[in-house]
């Protein structure tokens, strides 16, 4: 990496450090800190389908549910402790990603959306009425606050760097596949399938590693969803929130390092913001996609390097 | 001594017409051979059922002593069989060099875990992986151009860019569907030069092409087609004046209409 | 039996219905409409507005939806699509989810989130047959599904306008170089699109109450059937979508009614994975 860029990263990780620091006293932006944090997880976990295979997905919702609530049931039911609680949630995640897989593979474009669609609508009708181990519509209360070692987790503050580790090994797996040849093979499965396997990739198992990690990146911010909202019910986990987590990839820049955090943070915060508008936000909200789609398709990182190169060359 | 590659009774059909048709075809160690014929004769379809793209309707393929018939592209690459393709497929996004680095996973071993934690051996494999793709690059003379984004190169080093990433997947059987095409006359004659190269070191060819002195020139035997069945095979000089080959191209009596 | 029967071929006909609506304007550019279910929903709505905002006699009604959906497909056609005409399918996928949560939102804000009921046009009367209670509205669901499905069939095969929308819907280029008005077409496709939503919110409003989360239970359902079906094969369609009706409606009485959904999904699932060319003919799942 370039000396800039060196000191751009380090900038902005140490920013990302002091940053919760400023709020200490504000419950709520800490909130929106914490809950960005986990959605910057999901989003990421969507760009390695979409980005490295070109794959819309409308189903993490499931693998986010499957997360949250095995994590719930390992730490209250099973009394394990919290950090493998999350991981073994993550492993589960992943499973079920790999057994979609299988028949995913296979498919493309508009079938795989229903695919995907399909995926999450069962696993959250199984949440729904699978009552004697979900609990069903009542969801599960009381989930205890991450605890590693010494350090409990029950506070805003504390939790937004529990989270804040995650995000960070979210973005260097993305980072280390991109310099890999598991992440060279997909990108290759992207933009040209047939050259790719005819130069010995092969598809299946390529895919596979690859929803497997989409499944488990997703799982584990389901994770830290149940344990950091404190109970769970499967009413957040629907096809809306697989929509909003595409949205956030496509605002942010699918494909890119940066993309999926910065989509997810505005959106977030753009929420937010728009929630004095009541049922109107939601309105404008889906306006917006229309025109970030038909304005800046290549997200927020696309329209910056647009911006980036006018600026450099501004020949017009 | 057997053929490399020996095809037996190879048929294709889709819908209602056969695109191929009985196809019988031996290729030797070390040979290059030509597939000529008229568009839609089926050169490529048989290219395509060699490389498992198709599974053919009837008739079995045999390369190096196993029977390939029906197995699926990734798999028939890593028994040694590579392939270009008539419009270059380049690996967009990706650089020149790693547009070659892909053909080395196939011969790579690393797992997923350790190539994200990016443990020794996993740096020493990427490493490898490196290596071997710039020795490819820079035989076909690319090796300064590693670093370029694969899309910018012009049309001819893409074409060299495509054969680089071939033969580094170390095959032992060259597929190569019009090489040539829309290349300019000095770059046709460098790519000439180069494929002479390739089989100088131990590779078996297989070339598709429409421009007759090259085919003439280039290959060891020829095979031509027309509407899917092979009529007529030999040396060149053979095929030169094989009055259904001129007849296939021409549809009247006349000769060299390619010399 | 017999009851179960009918309301499941009834159920089925609406989401065939709403398939056809579906593939209509997705073999004519090439991607799909995300926000078709909120145009079913629409449909009953303004069905919904006519009647009791308007106070108008539901056949009025009727036609009110028909010219406002038109309406709506062509103002869709045109800031929904056409600016990304050139742009990949993922694009314009993408798109078409955001005009259905804003298509989902408005509905919430201009009508609230209870359950609405549109009267129907035969009202509750019902037949008796051989000792089964059979809904009227029931079987007109069926016998206009298989009108339509009729209907547009000849109206692609028979009519000179039919044939220019079917052969824009092959190829573009194609109908360009023909001096087909490429623009008009998918502007009447997706028009015509519309209409057949209306239509099928209207049929739907009767039994299934107006709400603006239908749309996504509609079109999820849709989605099955244009799986079972093909996107290619009317007849797919219309067959997929009895198909999937009934086996609800059995699945339902005497399985188990609260994995009936997991049920019709698991039946999407597999499909993809057993038949690679749906049950009618249409390519899906890709050898390499």
């Amino acid at each position: 990496m370039g000396f800039r860029k060196k000191i751009f990263t380090a900038g902005l990780l140490l920013a990302a450090a002091i940053l919760p620091l400023f709020f200490r006293n504000s419950r709520y932006t800490l909130n929106l800190l914490n809950l960005a944090g986990i959605f910057i997880i999901l989003t990421y976990s969507l760009n390695f389908m979409h980005g490295y295979l070109g794959l819309i997905s409308i189903g993490q919702a499931g693998f986010f549910a499957i997360g949250a609530y095995m994590t719930a049931g390992l730490t209250m039911a099973v009394g394990l402790p919290y950090l493998p609680s999350l991981f073994l949630a993550g492993i589960a995640s992943t499973l079920a990603g790999l057994l979609i897989g299988f028949p995913a593979a296979r498919i493309r474009g508009h079938y795989f959306v229903l695919i995907s669609l399909g995926f999450a609508e069962i696993v959250r009708l199984i949440i729904l009425n699978w009552k004697e181990v979900t609990n069903g519509t009542n969801g599960v209360n009381n989930i205890p606050a991450p605890a590693v070692g010494p350090w409990v987790f029950d506070s805003r503050f504390s939790h937004y760097y529990l989270v804040l580790f995650f995000v960070l090994l979210t973005s260097l797996v993305t980072l280390s596949l991109r310099r890999s040849k598991y992440g060279r093979s997909m990108l290759c499965l992207k933009v040209g399938e047939l050259a790719a396997t005819v130069t010995g990739v092969d598809p299946m198992r390529n895919k596979l590693v690859n929803f497997g990690l989409s499944a488990f990146f997703a799982g584990l911010a389901g994770g830290l969803y149940a344990s950091y909202i404190g109970s769970i019910s499967p009413e957040p986990f629907s096809v809306n929130l697989s929509v909003d987590v595409l949205t956030m990839l496509l605002v942010g820049g699918s494909g890119t390092i940066a993309g999926p955090a910065i989509g997810a943070i505005f959106l977030v915060f753009l929420k937010e913001w728009l929630r004095f508008m009541k049922e109107y936000y939601m309105i404008l909200y889906g306006a917006g996609i229309v025109l970030v789609m038909i304005l800046m398709p290549d997200g927020l990182v696309g329209l910056g390097h647009r911006i980036a190169d006018r600026i450099q060359s501004p020949s017009d | 001594m057997t053929p490399l590659l020996t095809i037996d009774k190879l048929s294709m059909r889709f819908g209602g017409l056969f695109a191929v048709s009985e196809v019988d075809l031996d290729v030797h160690r070390g040979e290059i051979r030509g597939l000529i014929g008229p568009n839609g004769a089926g050169k490529t379809t048989i290219l395509n059922v060699i490389n498992g793209i198709y599974r053919p309707t009837s008739g079995s393929i045999v390369f190096d002593a196993e029977n390939i018939t029906g197995l699926s592209p990734h798999v028939v690459a890593r028994l040694g069989v590579a392939r270009t393709f008539q419009s270059i497929q380049v690996f967009q996004g990706l650089s020149v060099l790693e547009n070659v680095m892909v053909a080395r996973h196939l011969r790579s071993s690393v797992d997923l875990l350790s190539t994200l934690l990016k443990t020794r051996r996993a740096r020493r494999e990427e490493a490898r992986i490196s290596e071997t793709a710039l020795a490819s690059l820079q035989f076909v003379g690319l090796g300064d151009r590693k670093d370029l984004d694969a899309a910018n190169l012009p049309y001819g080093q893409k074409r060299l860019m495509e054969i680089a990433r071939a033969l580094a997947t170390e095959p032992k059987l060259l597929l190569l569907d019009e090489p040539t095409a829309g290349m300019t006359e000095a770059e046709s004659f460098a790519l000439i030069r180069l494929i002479r190269q390739i089989r100088d070191q131990g590779m078996t060819i297989i070339l598709i092409e429409h421009n007759m002195r090259i085919v003439m020139d280039l290959c060891d035997r020829i095979s031509v087609f027309d509407f899917g069945v092979k009529i007529a095979e030999g040396t060149p000089t053979e095929i030169q004046d094989h009055p259904k080959v001129i007849g296939a191209y021409l549809g009247t009596g006349h000769r060299h209409a390619w010399c | 039996m017999m009851q179960e029967l009918i309301s499941g071929l009834a159920m089925g006909s609406i989401y065939a219905l709403v398939s056809f609506g579906f593939v209509l304007v997705y073999n004519a550019v090439g991607a799909g409409n995300f926000a078709h279910g909120e145009w079913v929903m629409f449909g009953g709505y303004f069905g919904l507005i006519a009647t009791s905002w308007l106070h108008l006699p539901l056949w009025v009604a009727l036609l009110f939806s028909l010219v406002a959906m038109a309406g709506l497909g062509v103002v869709y056609n045109r800031v929904a699509y056409y600016p990304m005409r050139h742009r990949p399918a993922a694009t314009v996928i993408i798109a078409s989810i955001g005009m259905s949560i804003l298509l989902r939102n408005s509905a919430l804000a201009l009508f609230g989130p209870d359950p609405l009921k549109l009267e129907s046009f035969l009202g509750e009367r019902t037949f008796t047959i051989g000792g089964a209670v059979i809904g009227q509205h029931h079987v007109l669901i069926i016998a206009v599904t298989l009108v339509l499905f009729s209907g547009v069939s000849l109206l692609f095969g028979r009519t000179s306008i039919g044939r220019k929308l079917q052969a824009t819907a092959q190829d573009q280029e194609a109908a360009r170089l023909m001096g087909i008005n490429v623009n008009r077409m998918i502007t009447l496709t997706f028009a015509l699109s519309a209409m057949l939503a209306s239509v099928a919110g209207f049929l739907l409003g009767p039994v299934w109450f107006l709400d603006p989360d239908v749309g996504l239970m509609v079109i999820l359902k849709a989605f099955i059937v244009i799986v079972i079906g093909g996107f290619g094969s009317i007849r797919g369609m219309m067959a997929g979508g009895l198909f999937l009706g009934v086996v609800e409606v059995m699945v339902a009485s005497h399985l188990t009614s609260e994995y009936r959904d997991v049920v019709s999904f698991l039946i999407l699932i597999a499909v993809l994975v057993v038949l690679p060319r749906g049950f009618f003919g249409e390519k899906i799942a890709q050898k390499v």
